[in-house]
């Protein structure tokens, strides 16, 4: 406010500011129930705003959760993914493994009969049973191996 | 009942976005009793100011929340109880006229009612609306200029030269001039700010 403005209320003729005040500035007596009234309505949709914010907080850290679990599912989906591309050679050795003395473990016979179970065409080489099929009783003949391998002696 | 919250009224605004139901107490009784007063002149009987001022705060939480408050709250209360008042009227049937609202509070039976106080509002009636209200405004309300221009969203200098003519109407009127008696001294300030008187 500039010097000039408050000047100018100061400057405000009193006894015309009585007399005003006087005819038209009456107070008026609010009954204790209008107040209650008002207060009350305005507490219950202040409240509202709380309960509404509050629950958008929490709405925002459980979408913030959500995505941080949808990433790690999606990272940790990858990175089987990546295991079982790089695991494919493993089982392309399983053929060869016995010649090479490789250790057939339980990810050999899970990566066979997963690939059985897709359909792949698989040479005789999978077939170590020498039953002239490879399908899941050949991974099952490699379980048994990496089960005696890994566990040691079978008691 | 607390009408000391040293908080201004953007703060308590703020606070009310937030769900700070004591905020919206600090404002209810800081602007209660002046809201009712200008509903009462507005409407001219206190049954009306009452259901005004019930409108008005039930019309101000609903703002809530997202309310911006760029100014004091009396800029914002003071177009919604005017025109809830109108409203008010409306809805009873009294379609009054401003004029005769203020005639109705000028003489409406106090003990201190005089010849004086009627010849005010006689007075007053023959001002334009605009400065008539500016006047009501600024000394009845106690609002500032600036309030009252963003309260009417017209430019101070339009505020300040209604008040000026009003003033002048009010002083040049041989039922109001003994107002002014108090200023015929020397009220200091430069010629321009005494013209404005």
């Amino acid at each position: 406010m500039s010097d000039r403005q408050e000047q100018f209320e100061e400057q405000s003729p009193p006894r015309l500011v009585e007399r005003l005040q006087a005819a038209y500035g009456r107070n008026v007596s609010v009954p204790a129930s209008i107040d209650r009234a008002i207060l009350s309505a305005g507490r219950a949709r202040i409240m509202g705003i709380r309960a509404r914010s509050n629950w958008r907080i929490a709405a925002k850290w459980g979408i913030g959760v959500a995505a941080a679990a949808m990433v790690a599912v999606a990272v940790r989906v990858g990175v089987v993914q990546q295991q079982e591309r790089h695991a494919a050679p493993v089982v392309q050795s399983f053929a060869s493994a016995p010649r090479q003395e490789h250790r057939q473990t339980m990810l050999d016979a899970y990566l066979l009969a997963r690939r059985v179970k897709l359909g792949e065409k698989l040479t005789q080489e999978w077939d170590l049973n020498r039953d002239g099929v490879v399908d899941e009783r050949d991974a099952k003949a490699i379980a048994a191996v990496a089960v005696k391998l890994e566990g040691g002696p079978v008691q | 009942m607390s009408t000391t919250d040293p908080r201004d009224d953007q703060q308590l605004v703020k606070a009310i976005n937030a769900g700070d139901d004591h905020a919206f107490d600090a404002v209810y009784w800081r602007y209660r009793d002046w809201i009712v007063r200008l509903a009462r002149r507005f409407t001219g009987n206190d049954d009306d100011a009452l259901d005004v001022l019930q409108e008005t705060f039930a019309y101000f939480t609903r703002k809530f929340p997202g309310f911006v408050l760029r100014a004091k709250l009396t800029t914002f209360f003071y177009p919604v109880v005017k025109n809830l008042s109108i409203a008010q009227r409306k809805k009873r049937g009294r379609f009054l006229g401003d004029n005769a609202a203020l005639d109705t509070l000028a003489a409406d039976g106090h003990v201190d009612y005089d010849h004086a106080r009627a010849e005010l509002a006689t007075v007053l009636a023959t001002l334009a609306d605009g400065q008539r209200e500016a006047v009501l405004m600024r000394f009845v309300d106690g609002m500032s200029l600036d309030e009252i221009a963003d309260a009417l969203s017209i430019p101070i200098g339009t505020v300040k030269s209604r008040l000026h003519n009003a003033l002048e109407t009010l002083r040049n009127d041989p039922r109001t001039c003994e107002f002014f008696e108090m200023n015929l001294g020397d009220p200091g300030g430069t010629e321009e700010e005494r013209r404005m008187l």
